[in-house]
């Protein structure tokens, strides 16, 4: 985990329009995924998605390969049908609408520009099909051009173009429509990661922009965190999860997203007790240490016997020399072991920290007062490890 | 028939171009797969024969084989010789390969050669031809001593103007040129090349068949004018141009290979054509109906010739071959299999009656008269464009 | 190949240099060149060189120096027949092979999936008989026994027939030349990406828009490639009509067949050559210029 994509950046960013865009409540839907599944043969690639985008924002699918994203933004562009279940655009559903008649449009991820066709005559292309006027046409293109930044390259051959600019042109060629939703498959994959960055916060300014709802795929969970206002995680064509990045970021409801989404350490227990009104449960490790926290899916209950998994996010652990450490104070969980490893990578140094009662740690440091010895402590060293109770994350199983 | 008149005849008869066996009349081309098989061992032209390796084990014995070379290169129509007779051969002079090209008709050999291809050892030109050749130096002059057999030929086929001298060929088959015609469908026998003629502009408009071969066609409109059918005179070509002319619209086909195939179908019923087809449409009961005339005004006889060649690779499996072909059992062998006429006296003896009855396969007395030889006329520049102008127009 | 060459060794050290270089160009190419001064340039020469002499008195080529060959070409529209009649015959054979092949190929390249493999060989296996047999069969099928019988009876027309006529000589054309139409244009059609027709229908294009503007384009190359290599070889085609137009139908080819090996008149028939050549490139020429005409495309070529 890097700087840029540290939770409380986007704390701030999403903050605002969070509550609308995390629930359908605001917003008329822009498109509606009812219980769709879709399977190819055996391959159940979308099992049972429901799901709603609000008008006006920036949805991303995030998960990895193979989970059913290209796949869902397929059935809404009409290039697949679902097996079951009913996808609505707009509030209509669109079972047997052809793509070239859905006002949705497509950026792909290695563009798809028409090679025997120049910039303008790509990005005008839409507009040929719906018979707009001649000066309307080059109107419009030379408005979406300006959008992403590339007037006065009409003529140019696509093929002449870099990869960031070539994408670019697959942007215009589909906004100059106004469709409803933008569809976006990886768009960013074929970069190289510097413009990959830099198109990331462009495409998400044009979005703010143009005000279309942004249906976005990837794989890639930092993009995700940058730009979306929803995410959706998604493994093995289900949903596991869907909220604002500060959300999944904060309390990811299970395992993978927990996993999928930053990084955490993983600690085995034993319900012992569980508030059902607080919601905060008790476990306790193999070892016989005693851990406290709140479960994170709202849905989720417990009773005591059951197997959950403590998650902490390794910024919220701190590492001390064990020297002098002394014990740790109330509602703070502290375990001793011996630092294995120390990376430093510059803004932070992560430890590994070896522990007898909960096995292996990692420990992320921010180096915010410079020097690398700050905290003291190096490979071979006894150490505790220390933190707050509340950064417990109890997910089910 | 006597054998003096013959020789008379003959002489009379001296030179064209004939496609002698169509390579389709040789392996039963009405049914289908006969019919393609036919085509593809056409197909492989230039293979060497079919004979498995071990099939030619060297059996000297019998020969007195001395240096014979172990390879000869024949240059010949399609089908001409009976494999029978070619692995006899092979197996009784050690002749381990023996390579059998085809050619299509007597310009295409002469092109061959004058190509520059080389390398054969004999071919089998129509006799016409064979005085060209000389002229162009392609042939080597024949040591008849080393060719005992040819004493079995019919003294007839010897000394004619295609070869005075008999030094250049051996005569190798011989036939006519006529109406072929489905009897069922005309009704009446088809005797003449005006009948030809008037059933090919009226009833059998489209239904009438011509071999693809110049000198043969010629042979139509200049008899049926009274010509000689070697006319090269100006004034007599252009009238027979006219009946081409006439003629051309309501040809079916120009078609030397798969003519048999149109008559038996009954698209044609009339065709200018060989005999070499006839044995096997009669012996069909659906097509026995087709017979063959020498039409009235006259017409073409055609002999072929074995030559060799003057830079043969292998002239001592030449000599053999050309010695062991006129054996007259061997020569027997030859005309059942292509039912063509051989001009050995002795073979005949041995040949079936039925064929040597056959008045389509061995001309009858009554006919030679009518009979007239070819002279190569091939170069002809009037002839030629006539002949193009022909082609052009046929069903046009 | 031999720019680069040349300008490496330039650089390094002068004169000497650029000779040694040059020298190495010069061997590099040789293969190359030796071969088309031999096989193309060379019999180019020749027949030009004896469509102005004549016939040898037994057939063949004497050196002389006569237009005579050339007017008996140009002098009389009838004698141009066969060269009108192949034009027309190798362009209705090229537009055939297209409206089949074009089809076939986007068929196979799209649809194919995992068979494409198949369906080419499908399409290829005849072609390993002999032309010939091929040849000899659709006499069979198109044959008053068969298909031109059918079509007579389902027409009741007793005098039809196929054999015989151009249509017969048409589809000869077509299925005898279709794999070398096929198999540029399956080529360019399945090195297409496939996303390009996606992208097309996403933008509002209809099926057949999107053919006409995304996948018809891309082929062209194969599509040019194709047509020149059926139309090629149909220009001189005489067998086909030979044997399936029953020599009704008179063709280029078979008027140097009838100058070549009937009248070994070489120069006549060298005359024909020449002129065909001539008629070959300009059509060529002229519809490589006309399909590409404002099409500033990058060329992709097949060959
Ligand atoms: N046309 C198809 N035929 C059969 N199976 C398919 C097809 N398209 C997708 N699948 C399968 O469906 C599943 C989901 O595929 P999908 O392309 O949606 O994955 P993805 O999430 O986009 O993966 P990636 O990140 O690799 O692009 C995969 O198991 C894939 O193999
Ligand atoms: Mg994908």
């Amino acid at each position: 985990m890097t700087a840029t994509t540290s939770p409380d950046a986007h704390q701030a960013s999403t903050a605002a329009r969070g509550a609308a865009a995390r629930s359908s409540g605001g917003a008329e839907p822009d498109v509606e995924i009812l219980d769709v599944t879709k399977r190819f043969g055996d391959v159940v690639a979308v099992d049972a998605m429901h799901l709603r985008i609000a008008s006006g924002s920036f949805y991303s699918f995030l998960g990895p390969s193979g989970c059913g994203k290209t796949t869902t933004l397929r059935m809404i562009a009409g290039f697949e049908q679902p097996t079951a279940g009913e996808i609505l655009l707009a509030g209509q559903p669109i079972a047997g609408v052809p793509p070239y008649k859905r006002n949705v449009n497509t950026v792909f991820q290695h563009y798809a520009l028409f090679p025997h066709m120049d910039v303008a005559q790509n990005v005008g292309y839409g507009l040929r099909q719906r018979k707009v006027e001649r000066t309307e046409e080059q109107r419009r293109v030379g408005e979406a051009l300006a959008l992403v930044r590339l007037d006065g390259y009409e003529r140019r051959r696509t093929w002449e173009m870099s990869g960031g600019q070539q994408q670019r042109v697959a942007l215009a060629r589909a906004l100059v429509n106004r469709p409803t939703v933008l569809l976006l498959d990886e768009p960013l994959g074929a970069l190289d990661l510097k413009l990959r960055k830099e198109m990331q916060l462009e495409l998400k300014a044009l979005q703010r922009e143009v005000g279309i709802t942004f249906v976005y795929v990837t794989h890639d969970q930092e993009e995700a965190l940058t730009m979306s206002d929803v995410i959706v995680v998604m493994r093995e064509g289900r949903i596991q999860q869907q909220g604002g990045p500060t959300e999944l970021y904060e309390r990811p409801v299970n395992r993978f997203v927990a996993d999928f989404i930053g990084t955490s350490n993983f600690i085995p227990a034993t319900v012992v007790e569980f508030d059902a009104g607080t919601r905060v449960a008790v476990a306790r490790t193999e070892s016989g240490l005693v851990l406290r926290g709140r479960i994170t899916d709202p849905e989720g209950s417990l009773a005591a016997g059951d197997s959950v998994t403590f998650a902490t996010r390794p910024e919220r652990l701190d590492v001390i020399a064990a020297e002098g450490a002394g014990d740790a104070p109330s509602g703070v969980v502290q375990v001793a072991g011996r630092v294995r490893q120390g990376t430093y990578l510059g803004d932070q140094t992560e430890y590994r920290v070896e522990t007898e009662q909960v096995g292996e740690l990692i420990v992320s440091h921010q180096n915010a007062s410079g020097a690398e010895g700050a905290t003291g402590v190096g490979p071979g060293d006894r150490v505790v490890v220390r933190w707050n109770e509340e950064a417990n994350l109890v997910l089910a199983g | 028939m006597a054998q003096r008149d013959l020789g008379e005849y003959l002489a009379r008869i001296s030179q064209n171009k004939v496609n002698r066996r169509s390579f389709l009349a040789a392996s039963g081309l009405v049914g289908t797969s006969a019919f393609l098989a036919a085509c593809s061992s056409s197909g492989s032209s230039g293979g060497a024969s079919a004979a498995p390796a071990a099939s030619a084990a060297p059996a000297a014995s019998a020969a007195p084989a001395g240096d014979i070379e172990d390879s000869l290169f024949m240059y010949n129509w399609s089908e001409y010789i009976n494999p029978d007779n070619i692995e006899t051969y092979k197996a009784e002079f050690g002749v381990n390969t023996f390579q059998y090209d085809i050619f299509s008709n007597n310009e295409e050999l002469i092109a061959k050669l004058q190509g520059g291809a080389s390398g054969y050892d004999i071919a089998a030109p129509t006799a016409e031809y064979v005085p060209g050749m000389v002229e162009e130096g392609f042939l080597a002059k024949l040591d008849l001593s080393r060719i005992p057999n040819q004493k079995y030929i019919d003294p007839a086929f010897l000394g004619l103007d295609w070869d005075p001298t008999n030094e250049y060929q051996l005569p190798k088959d011989f036939g006519t040129t006529g109406i072929l015609y489905r009897e069922k469908l005309t009704g009446k026998p088809v005797e003449s090349w005006r009948e030809l003629y008037d059933l090919t502009l009226g009833e059998f408009s489209g239904k009438t068949v011509f071999v693809d071969s110049m000198g043969d066609v010629f042979v139509m409109p200049l008899k049926m004018l009274g010509y000689s059918l070697n006319s090269v005179d100006k004034a007599e070509l252009e009238e027979a141009r006219k009946i081409l002319l006439d003629l051309a619209p309501h040809i079916l086909s120009l078609d030397s290979d798969t003519y048999q195939v149109k008559l038996s179908s009954e698209e044609a019923a009339l065709c200018l054509g060989w005999t070499g087809p006839l044995l096997e449409l009669r012996a069909n009961p659906d097509t026995a109906d087709t017979a063959y005339s020498v039409p009235t005004e006259g017409s073409l006889f055609w002999l072929d010739t074995w030559v060799m060649m003057a830079d043969a690779p292998h002239p001592n499996a030449s000599y053999a071959w050309l010695d062991y072909i006129h054996r007259p059992e061997i020569q027997a062998l030859e005309t059942e299999y292509n039912g063509y006429a051989t001009p050995s006296s002795e073979a005949r003896k041995l040949v079936s009656q039925e064929l040597l009855d056959d008045p389509a396969i061995f001309p009858p007395e009554s006919v030679m008269p009518l009979l007239e030889g070819a002279v190569d006329t091939s170069g002809n520049n009037q002839r030629l464009d006539i002949w193009a102008e022909f082609k052009q127009k046929i069903g046009s | 190949m031999q720019s680069g060459t040349t300008r490496t060794g330039a650089g390094s050290d002068g004169l000497g240099g650029r000779i040694r270089s040059a020298l190495l160009t010069f061997v590099l190419i040789l293969p190359a060149g030796a071969w088309y001064l031999v096989l193309l340039v060379a019999p180019l020469v020749i027949i030009t060189i004896f469509s102005f002499g004549v016939r040898a008195k037994n057939g063949g080529y004497a050196p002389a120096f006569v237009l005579d060959n050339y007017g008996a070409i140009l002098g009389d529209l009838d004698k141009a027949a066969p060269f009108t009649t192949s034009l027309s015959m190798a362009i209705a054979g090229t537009i055939g092979c297209l409206l089949v092949g074009l089809p076939l190929a986007y068929f196979i390249a799209t649809r194919g999936g995992s068979r494409k493999g198949l369906f080419i060989l499908l399409l290829v296996i005849p072609f390993w008989t002999s032309f010939l047999i091929r040849t000899y069969s659709w006499l069979i099928v198109l044959g008053p026994e068969n298909l031109g019988g059918f079509v007579g009876d389902v027409i009741g027309d007793d005098s039809f027939r196929i054999l015989g006529t151009p249509l017969a000589v048409l589809i000869g054309l077509v299925y005898g030349y279709l794999p070398l139409m096929v198999f540029p244009l399956y080529v360019t059609l399945e090195r297409m990406d496939r996303t390009l027709v996606e992208a097309s229908k996403d933008l509002g294009a209809s099926r057949w828009a999107t053919f006409r503007q995304v996948t018809l384009p891309i082929a062209l190359p194969g599509l040019i490639t194709g047509s020149i290599l059926v139309f090629i070889p149909m220009m001189g085609e005489y067998v086909i009509p030979q044997i399936l137009g029953y020599g009704r139908i008179y063709l280029v080819g078979n008027a140097l067949v009838t100058d070549f090996l009937e009248a070994r008149n070489w120069p006549a028939g060298s005359a024909k050559a020449v002129v065909l050549i001539a008629v070959m490139m300009f059509t060529v020429t002229f519809y490589t210029w006309f399909v590409n005409r404002g099409r500033r495309g990058r060329e992709v070529s097949v060959l």
